[in-house]
């Protein structure tokens, strides 16, 4: 009887999609896109899980578009004696996913993020592993469907948020690792770890060319254009008195793949003449590691993403403020002119943060981002992705979730992540964000289809042998058409 | 009649002595391979040089199996008599469709499906009886409880000390100044906490009862410190710890005096006070 209500609920939430979701149950309305798929990624073996698989990220083989590796929280679920953490691997598409104990850190990581290379197969991955030193692994694979975990390539201590990027040059993997680096020198610690050979071997940039106040913030991101211009932003902390970082939103640029002498140092500010051009001068940071916004906390949200076959156009977003109502703003900018200059906000978002920017092949858009609407019990996350093709003069808006943001309890931080991930493939955007993962329909504007045992019916999860299991964070995929 | 019941006895006994080291030996084999199994079940080869599910790189190593009987497995875990497992066996050849065999395996891949790898496996007579089978779930029960202790008995001969007590308080730790005055700041920072522990029994260490003892934490909530056990006013436990050196600061202050600062590593060094008399008979040598 349960079996059938099961079915016939996942059929249900199926079935949304194109039917409409103004009725999205937490106020996202908004449109709905045909084509548009969202895919709980918790498999059907793991349906009793309960963990809060916050802060998920994405890499799409480019020689396999069907292929993709996702990351999260997730824990081994083998219990607390596994040398390993997991990563969520589809072969079609993202219509399911598996979860496979390949990345060589106990139980789990405490930051991972990963990237294919240019098409041949290899996957690399910058973690940190859960101990005191916050020790950095760089990590390789040849093949995502192996058995053996990933390698080691490098590791060192005193190390935060690697963000991975990789391409491929001929037969040679470059691979470019953002973190913030506590161990560079004079505080300068926005740094990017260069391969040019396949992770063989890595040469630490310092992005930092002025001085900070004792260090930058945690986020570096870098992106790379076809023509293997990379650029990469960060902030360039000026100040911090224990709860605010007074920062400037800073974009370097390399034209030759970040590979030979000066590197990073292509992109000057007219006000000091000093590599990294200021988008934003002494914005307010807040910074709080404890439960915020919508259970959250708050005080590194960047993104970056250049066109990919227009390497002039660049696009990057963050987060600051300091409010009473909206206290964590996002802001978008761009530049048509390879950074040199920017356009004031494109767009500015309050009470938001987990903003992830891709550029697709025919210049769409994808602005992704997670917002608090309502407050008390009643608020919500409200997961949006955003489209233009004619730089936010006008765009378009899918609400992907709008879920209850005061349930589950937050367990850890972050409660959905630093970040999420986003990624222009060909004619889609695709990503990855976290959200409770109560099976309503109606929070699932574009349609949703669930992996694990869910009774839309009834509104909750079953463990496969009839239990229920309680609400929890889980990590979703989808995929969007870009603008025709 | 006499001479009659003496041989039965001398066979029996025979018999016996023969049995027990076969059995404890079994026992022992048994064991290894469960302080390296997290999925153990009894299954039926269905097929050789196959996979039930995508995503499983297939060899001559590769099994589909059936499940008759789950012993054990992660909670989280859903498998059921009647699904089908991939199994990547420890060698090429050992098991032929049709087999039955306990298998002792490490969950490896999950999605529809579940892929494990073999640690070992123990063959036996086909078409047990349901009896038969609640006797194995018995004996793996026994021998899980047996590797349970044995890793309880590390953990207590790993510690600097074990207490049972209370939680009498808990304070931000005072740490040393940082070497070069430059102090992270990152959203991974443990916010080291003290908690101030009431010995009510000491099991081993240095540590009467009535003295304090410090336990030194994480308070942050960071994703980093997830697996380290946190602390409440007023908790009671039994306590395996080791010296601090975490935090890079090993002593901690207590009513004005300075002590040797604790750690319990994970949530397996924190246990419940009446888990104490299990703790005081295994730290015994």
């Amino acid at each position: 009887m349960r079996t059938g209500a099961v079915l016939l609920a996942v059929g249900v939430a199926a079935g949304c999609k194109g039917v409409g979701g103004g009725g999205s149950g937490g106020g996202g309305g908004g449109e709905v896109q045909p084509g548009a798929r969202v895919v709980d990624m918790i498999p059907a073996t793991l349906s009793g899980e309960t963990a809060q698989d916050a802060e998920p990220f994405l890499a799409v083989l480019p020689g396999n578009l069907a292929i993709m590796a996702a990351s999260a929280f997730t824990p081994n679920p083998a219990g607390p004696s596994s040398t390993t953490a997991p990563v969520y691997v589809t072969q079609d598409s993202g219509r399911t996913w598996a979860l496979r104990a390949t990345v060589p850190s106990d139980v789990t990581t405490a930051d991972i993020t990963e990237a294919f290379d240019g098409g041949g197969g290899d996957l690399y991955a910058g973690i940190l592993s859960l101990s005191a030193t916050l020790l950095l692994d760089e990590l390789k694979t040849g093949d995502v469907f192996s058995l053996t975990p990933m390698s080691v390539q490098a590791s060192r201590a005193n190390v935060d948020q690697p963000f991975v990027r990789a391409t491929s040059v001929g037969a040679a993997d470059r691979v470019y690792i953002g973190m913030n680096d506590f161990d560079a020198p004079s505080g300068q610690t926005a740094t990017v770890d260069v391969s040019q050979n396949g992770g063989a071997s890595y040469t630490s940039v310092r992005l930092e060319t002025r001085g900070t106040a004792d260090q930058d913030g945690p986020s570096i991101r870098p992106s790379i254009a076809a023509d293997r211009t990379v650029y990469a932003a960060y902030f360039g902390w000026r100040s911090f008195d224990g709860n605010v970082a007074t920062s400037d939103v800073v974009v370097v640029r390399d034209d030759s793949g970040a590979g030979g002498s000066g590197t990073f140092r292509n992109l000057v500010d007219p006000s000091d003449g000093l590599p990294g051009r200021i988008v934003a001068h002494n914005v307010t940071i807040p910074w709080s590691n404890a439960p915020t916004l919508g259970q959250e906390r708050i005080g590194s949200t960047l993104t970056l993403a250049v066109d990919p076959n227009h390497s002039a156009v660049v696009y990057v977003a963050w987060a600051d403020g300091f409010g009473s109502a909206d206290i964590y703003t996002i802001h978008l900018r761009r530049s048509s002119d390879r950074g040199v200059t920017w356009s004031g906000d494109l767009r500015t978002v309050g009470n938001a943060t987990n903003a992830s920017l891709a550029v697709s092949d025919n210049g769409t858009v994808g602005f992704l981002y997670q917002q608090v609407s309502g407050s008390g019990a009643t608020s919500r996350w409200v997961t949006h992705l955003e489209r233009s093709k004619d730089g936010f003069v006008t765009t378009s808006d899918l609400v992907l979730a709008t879920v209850p943001a005061s349930t589950p309890t937050v367990d850890f931080l972050p409660y959905l992540g630093d970040y999420t991930g986003l990624l222009a493939v060909g004619d889609e955007l695709r990503g990855v964000f976290s959200a409770n993962n109560t099976p309503d329909s109606t929070s699932f504007p574009q349609g949703v289809v669930y992996q694990r045992a869910a009774d839309f019916v009834a509104h909750h999860l079953l463990d496969g042998a009839g239990a229920t299991v309680a609400a929890s964070i889980d990590p979703f995929y989808f995929s969007v058409p870009v603008l025709p | 009649m006499r001479a009659c019941y003496r041989g039965l006895l001398r066979i029996g006994m025979t018999g016996l002595l023969l049995h027990v080291p076969l059995r404890l030996e079994a026992q022992r084999g048994r064991m290894a391979m469960m302080r390296q199994a997290d999925v153990i079940f009894v299954g039926t080869v269905a097929a050789v040089g196959a996979a039930s599910m995508a995503g499983v790189p297939v060899s001559q190593r590769t099994l589909t199996v059936t499940v008759d009987a789950v012993l054990e497995k992660p909670v989280a875990v859903r498998l059921r008599s009647g699904d089908t497992v991939s199994v990547e066996a420890a060698t090429a050849g050992g098991l032929a469709v049709g087999t039955q065999a306990t298998f002792y395996t490490r969950a490896w891949l999950y999605g529809r499906h579940v892929a494990v790898q073999e640690v070992g496996h123990e063959t036996m007579a086909p078409r047990r009886s349901a009896a038969s089978l609640a006797l194995l779930q018995d004996s793996v029960s026994r021998a899980r409880r047996q590797v349970s202790d044995s890793a309880l008995r590390a953990r207590i001969r790993a510690a600097d000390m074990v207490v049972v007590g209370r939680v009498e308080s808990i304070q931000p730790a005072s740490l040393a100044a940082v070497p070069g005055g430059r102090r992270r700041v990152t959203e991974h920072d443990p916010a080291w906490q003290d908690a101030v522990v009431v010995v009510e029994t000491m099991i081993k260490g240095a540590a009467p009862a009535g003295q304090r003892v410090v336990i030194r934490f994480p308070g942050s909530l960071d994703v980093a410190w997830r697996t380290m056990p946190r602390y409440a006013v007023g908790q009671e436990g039994t306590f395996l710890l080791r010296r601090d050196r975490l935090s890079g600061s090993p002593t901690a202050m207590v009513a004005g005096q300075q002590v040797t600062a604790y750690a319990a590593l994970t949530t397996q060094d924190v246990l419940t006070k009446q888990d104490a008399a299990r703790v005081q008979t295994l730290s015994r040598p």
